[in-house]
């Protein structure tokens, strides 16, 4: 099967841009999605948090294998290996400079894969699998709703094959709420995400339809806001750095849509989901 | 960090309104919601952007939509330039 979503290309015109500039401004451990702000004060203990939460949701506490999907710069791998009591974590990113980063930690029991979820064989199950920020990738612009639909059960079927019965995939993703992809500037389609398109709650509603059944659900939409803008705030404090990294272009191009992100955020334009989805069993 | 205060900022806002709106300043209302003027995200960037260098501040766009008006918005502005 084919990745139905966002090509190799897309996804590293994003997120290829390079491992320093993302340092700048994204918190120490690089991750790159929205943050959960609970309790936390600072940027470093909201992503803390958010990586917890969806460990917690997962049930990947004290397991011993655990898939995580879009795992970026492996934030979540580290989390979950030195201080969740999981004994093998896999990722599975499409950025070379992402697996570069990961590679080079050389953290036990972290294994990473340049591989669409859409190409991954695993020999075994995963006790639990999370993903965050990778969902918004998984449908291309100009699909169908039915499309869109199709692409998200195949990767729901998946997950549903690698999980035990009652196992959990925790899923954090942003969505289209009182918005459609037409509302939105060219400027998002065609300067930042190339070729990726957002989920609405009830297509992923219909995706999961007797594969999975929804334990949890926020929308931390007001969370994401405030992380872009957090993100943007030390991106502007180190933009001289920046700037010499990777052109006066390239930073003021992040700088318009870490703020339209906030906007769109903040209006309810999209929505930020948190999603506990627990594998049905066998119908009676 | 420049100090104004609301009446001041007020001005400058409509001013700013009637170049983008390319309507005579006499024609933008204080307490009309910028929405109503077709300001969409991306003139809320602008806006805001324009702002920031007028008072040397940087400024969040959100807060465009926490006070939609003229009125609103330089009112909230001109109490953030007290506390600093």
């Amino acid at each position: 099967m084919s990745n139905p979503g966002a090509s190799l290309e897309a996804i590293q015109f994003h997120y290829d841009v390079g491992n320093e500039f993302y340092k700048l401004w994204l918190d120490d451990t690089l991750t790159y999605s929205s943050a959960l702000w609970d309790k936390a004060d600072t940027l470093e203990q909201a992503q803390k948090d958010k990586l917890d939460y969806h460990i917690e949701k997962s049930g990947a506490r004290g397991c011993n294998k655990v898939l995580d999907i879009g795992c970026g710069w492996g934030a979540t791998l580290n989390r979950m290996v030195s201080t969740a009591d999981v004994k093998n974590v896999v990722g599975l990113t499409l950025s070379d400079e992402q697996a570069d980063h990961i590679r080079s930690q050389q953290w036990p029991g972290v294994e990473v894969h340049v591989e669409s979820w859409s190409d991954h064989n695993p020999d075994n199950q995963y006790d639990a699998i999370i993903s965050m920020g990778a969902f918004e990738h998984f449908a291309k612009l100009g699909m169908t709703s039915e499309e869109k639909i199709a692409g998200y059960r195949n990767f729901f079927q998946r997950c549903y094959d690698w999980l035990p019965e009652g196992g959990r995939l925790s899923l954090q993703t942003m969505s289209y709420e009182n918005s459609a992809r037409e509302d939105f500037s060219p400027f998002f389609a065609s300067q930042i995400f190339p070729e990726s398109d957002l989920p609405r709650l009830s297509e992923i509603a219909i995706a999961i339809d007797r594969l999975f059944e929804v334990v949890t659900i926020r929308n931390d939409r007001k969370h994401y806001a405030r992380t872009s803008l957090e993100w943007r705030k030390r991106l502007l404090e180190n933009k001289d750095e920046a700037v010499k990294l990777v052109g006066e272009e390239v930073v003021d191009r992040y700088d318009k849509y870490l703020h339209l992100w906030a906007v769109g955020f903040h209006v309810g334009s999209m929505g930020l989901l948190r999603l506990e989805l627990r594998k049905l069993g066998k119908a009676l | 960090m420049v100090q104004k205060s609301q009446s001041e900022i007020a001005q400058w806002l409509v001013s700013l309104l009637s170049q983008i709106l390319e309507k005579n300043p006499t024609d933008i209302e204080q307490n009309v919601r910028f929405d109503r003027y077709g300001i969409d995200s991306v003139a809320a960037l602008s806006i805001v952007d324009e702002l920031g260098k007028f008072l040397k501040k940087d400024l969040d766009a959100t807060m465009v939509y926490d006070y939609p008006t003229i009125d609103t918005l330089s009112e909230y502005v001109a109490q953030l330039l007290e506390k600093k």
